[in-house]
This record gives structure tokens, sequence and C-alpha cells, in this order.
């Protein structure tokens, strides 16, 4: 079945509803959102895209590879709605750790936007990987 | 379910006791926030973790009968992949993706700082949160 051929009803325009409809839509899908709400994703605005959920300790390297891939295909898809910011890295006294401790992930994850940077140059949406 | 808080979740008690605790979490970095009072409308979300496995921060997207998708975003960056998801079940498997970033081509980025301040109005938000602190650096 061809897109054009094929309807689409989705149910709720929060992020993932309308991101589908506007993806595929984009393809030719005859795409109906259905939205209950005066305008689409009136949730809270979105926090911690990419830098945070890297620095939760208890997630794998593999799940931050994901996270990281998945961001920049995030900032691709919606380049004008992301807030860049610094990262702040503070633990609180109680803490047994050291922000130095969390060096060795950032590197895994500078080595793997390279990787990422070299299989697409448009997935450079984070700056030069040396600097990540 | 967060065993302390069983019978209260979903409610705004339950709102209540999170943004409590956030403010005792945060209190531990800035120590004037422990004044902080909750109000009910949030100024950003927090990614939702499903059960107690703090490490499924995915996109679940199940398929329970023929020609339904059922989804659940957990972080805001997986939405992508659960539309690939929802493409495979499809048997759509060469999504163009130039057509895919076409409509960005048709954006002006003044039209949308513009929307998003009028949205932050409607909403009850200040409307410096429609703007952008850095704007792609890149």
């Amino acid at each position: 079945m061809s897109p054009e051929n094929t309807k689409i009803a989705i149910i709720g325009g929060g992020v993932a509803g309308s991101t589908a409809a506007l993806w595929l839509g984009q393809l030719g899908y005859t795409v109906t959102l259905f939205e209950k709400n005066a305008s689409l994703v009136s949730g809270p605005p979105f926090c911690h895209l990419h830098a945070g959920g890297n620095l939760y300790r208890e997630i794998s390297d593999a799940q931050c590879i994901t996270l990281l891939e998945q961001s920049i295909d995030f900032l691709r898809f919606y380049p004008y709605v992301v807030d860049y910011r610094p990262t702040v890295i503070a633990l609180p006294l109680t803490d047994k750790s050291t922000p130095n401790a969390l060096l060795p992930r950032l590197e895994l994850l500078k080595k793997e936007y390279e990787r990422l940077i070299a299989k697409d140059p448009g997935n450079k949406v984070l700056g030069e990987s040396e600097n990540y | 379910m967060r065993g302390s808080l069983p019978k209260i979740r979903g409610t705004k008690y339950w709102e209540k006791a999170k943004t409590t605790r956030a403010i005792e979490h945060l209190s531990r970095f800035i120590p004037s926030f422990s004044t902080a009072k909750p109000t009910p409308k949030p100024l950003f979300g927090a990614q939702q973790i499903p059960g107690e496995d703090p490490t499924l921060r995915v996109a679940e997207v199940s398929f329970p009968i023929p020609h339904y998708a059922r989804c659940e975003i957990v972080k805001v960056s997986s939405v992508l992949d659960m539309v690939r998801a929802i493409l495979a079940d499809l048997h759509d498997t060469q999504a163009d993706m130039k057509k895919v970033y076409a409509y960005l081509e048709t954006l002006k980025e003044e039209r949308i700082d513009a929307y998003a301040k009028r949205l932050c109005k409607e909403r009850h938000y200040p409307a410096s949160l429609g703007e952008r602190n850095i704007s792609a650096p890149y």
C-alpha cells in the first residue's frame, strides 16, 4: 500500500502524536490528528534533552550511546526548538563519587559523536566533536 | 511505582509530594532553594519512568492488534524511534529523509519565536520562556 492510499488517525497531539503526524505527513500519508486542547504539545516544556540523560550513573554505556543518537536525531528534526545551555556538574557533599568519575563516559561519547559525524555530516548538531 | 506514595499517585497530592521532594533534593545544591513553595503549574516536564526501573528511558510502542499502534513516550528524544517503529509496522522501510526534513525549509526561526511567545502567554508562562538562551551556536 502506498503512503498516499494509507489513512492514519492519531489520537492525542502531544509530542508523540504531533511528531508522528508531521513525519508521516511529510512522507505522503493522509494523517488526521485528534487533540482535545486548544493547541498541540500542551504539556510542560521538556527538559534535559541530551546532556542530563548521559549523566545518570545508573544507565549503561550502551544506553548513553542510544541517548546521544536519539538526541542528534531529535535536534535534526526540530532544530529551532532546542535551547543550548552549559552543563554544570555539582555533587552534594554526601555523595561518595567525584565529577571526574564521569570523564571516561564523556570520552566514550565524544568518540561516538565523531563516528556519527563521519557517517553523516548532518549529524554535527552539537558543535565540534573535540569540544564535546 | 514508588513504595512511599502508592495511593495518591496521579492526584494533586502526589504532584505536591513529588514537588516537595524535588525542592528538598535541589536544596542540597542550592541551600536558599529550601524555602521554595510548590505551585500547581510545572515549569518543565521531568522524565517519567514506567515502573521502578530507572534504566527504562525509552519509547514504548506496541502493536496490540493489526493497524493499531499504542505509544508511550518516556523521554522526548525517543519520539523519532517511535515513528520508525510505526513505519516498520507499516512495512515502509524506505523512508526518504529528504522528504521528512523538507518541512524545515519552509520554516523561519523568527516566526517560530513569535509563535512560541504567544503560546507561552496563552499557557500562563512568561513569554521569555519561548525564547532560546543560546540559539544554535554551531
